[in-house]
């Protein structure tokens, strides 16, 4: 292998570590209840943080029950001075497992989703 | 889209044949897509490519020792190129081609380009709610397109079935194995030549993978720091049979475990390759992989499709 393949496979390996000036499909950094959490019933609301900025018209997150059932007080937001936060406040809860669904579109329009579960005591 | 081990023969050319199907296992014709189907993200595979279609960039540099005519080691190096373009958001067009350097230690080594590898690819299918997905497509591998000494005069052509499935439809009670997922690739590889000189022969492959980011999204956040909180294990195990020919029946290929370390622009690869028997070699050998996703660099340009 020659040098100059040296440096391209260096390159985009230095690309692929460091690059933070392209928009791009928009994933979690900050999830506050996080996967499997146990939380208490004073838990107010659901935070994620992201890595890109949201296009807020399409992002959303949803939060039910163990029946389905919503247990949001309103629609998701995405904060206007930090577009990579969104949040969602929460009716008060009893204890039980509660899933939370998020969709994410950047700005760019590329769409993420997921799903996960946390516990209130 | 990725290029498996194209073909073993044990005619009276087998050796020196087998020996560039085992530098071909190397070389991978490289990029998988950055397949992202519900909360699945398939990471782009190494030597069995995954079912999606994407606009991205892959690189490869593989390392193995293979069997010569005398029974000596050949030491095989691959360094691979492959970009894929997406036409539609559905529809995949690829180029590839790979170095191959051949020392022997009695002579008879060689070194240049293989032949260029064409293709294309459709998703045919994507089921989110069960993390699945389904594509076919078609490779051309250009005869005497590349160095006398290490391309095939003869085509091949390989129309090809992708498919993957991720564990995330699993129960909670099953939530630990629900960031497994598994790929496969089968197709036929059709040459022009005769089957002496160049048998038909059927690429097939399979991976397993376990994420952590979707363990850690999805199912526990474990507070997992960087870099294990971007890891993929994987086991690849690339295959080939041939279907002509004095080969007819013998399997060839590898077990490949590895690691992969996915971020949003693109990921890093490293996996050894231990050789399922004696016809495909007895040394291990090993892979690197740099590929990046053209569509999250380069979204408003490079990395859209043109239709």
């Amino acid at each position: 292998m020659n040098l100059k393949t040296i440096a391209r496979a260096a390159a985009a390996a230095i690309i692929v570590g460091t690059c933070q000036l392209a928009h791009a499909h928009a994933y979690p950094t900050h999830r506050a209840p996080s996967a499997g959490d146990t939380v208490p019933t004073s838990q107010k609301d659901v935070a994620i943080d992201f890595d890109d900025a949201l296009e807020p018209a399409f992002s959303s997150i949803a939060v039910t029950d163990a029946q389905g059932r919503s247990v949001t007080s309103g629609k998701a937001e995405v904060d206007a001075s930090n577009k990579k936060h969104m949040s969602v406040g929460l009716n008060p809860l009893t204890p039980g497992v509660y899933t939370v669904s998020w969709v994410a579109v950047a700005d760019d329009g590329h769409r993420t989703q997921g799903h996960y579960t946390f516990t209130v005591k | 889209m990725r290029t498996l081990i194209k073909r073993s023969a044990l005619s009276a050319h087998a050796a020196l044949l087998a020996t560039a199907a085992l530098a071909c296992m190397t070389c991978t014709s490289a990029a998988s897509a950055h397949a992202v189907v519900g909360d699945r993200v398939f990471p782009a595979t190494m030597t069995v490519d995954d079912p999606g279609v994407g606009d991205e960039f892959d690189a490869q540099f593989g390392h193995i020792k293979a069997p010569t005519d005398d029974g000596d080691a050949m030491n095989v190096n691959t360094v691979s190129y492959e970009w894929d373009k997406l036409i539609t958001r559905n529809l995949a067009f690829s180029i590839a081609g790979d170095y191959v350097s051949q020392n022997a230690p009695n002579g008879n080594s060689a070194k240049g380009w293989d032949n260029i590898t064409l293709g294309v690819k459709y998703l045919v299918y994507a089921n989110a709610a069960h993390e699945f997905m389904a594509s076919v497509g078609l490779e051309s591998e250009i005869g005497g397109t590349g160095a006398k000494s290490i391309g095939d005069s003869f085509s091949t052509f390989t129309p090809t079935a992708y498919f993957g499935k991720g564990f995330g439809d699993l129960p909670a009670s099953l939530g630990y194995l629900r960031p497994f997922a598994i790929t496969g690739e089968i197709g036929p590889n059709i040459t022009t030549a005769s089957s002496d000189q160049g048998p038909n022969s059927l690429d097939w492959g399979l991976t397993l993978q376990y994420s952590i980011p979707y363990l850690q999204n999805q199912v526990k956040d474990l507070g997992l720091p960087q870099p294990f909180s971007n890891l993929i294990p994987v086991v690849e195990f690339p295959m080939n049979t041939c279907t002509a020919g004095a080969c007819s029946g013998h399997t060839t290929g590898t077990i490949n475990p590895g690691l992969i370390w996915i971020n949003r622009y693109g990921q890093l690869g490293v996996e050894a390759q231990i050789p399922v028997n004696r016809a495909t070699g007895n040394h291990v050998g090993v892979l690197f992989q740099a590929h990046l996703f053209f569509d999250d660099i380069f979204p408003n340009s490079l990395g859209k499709p043109l239709f």
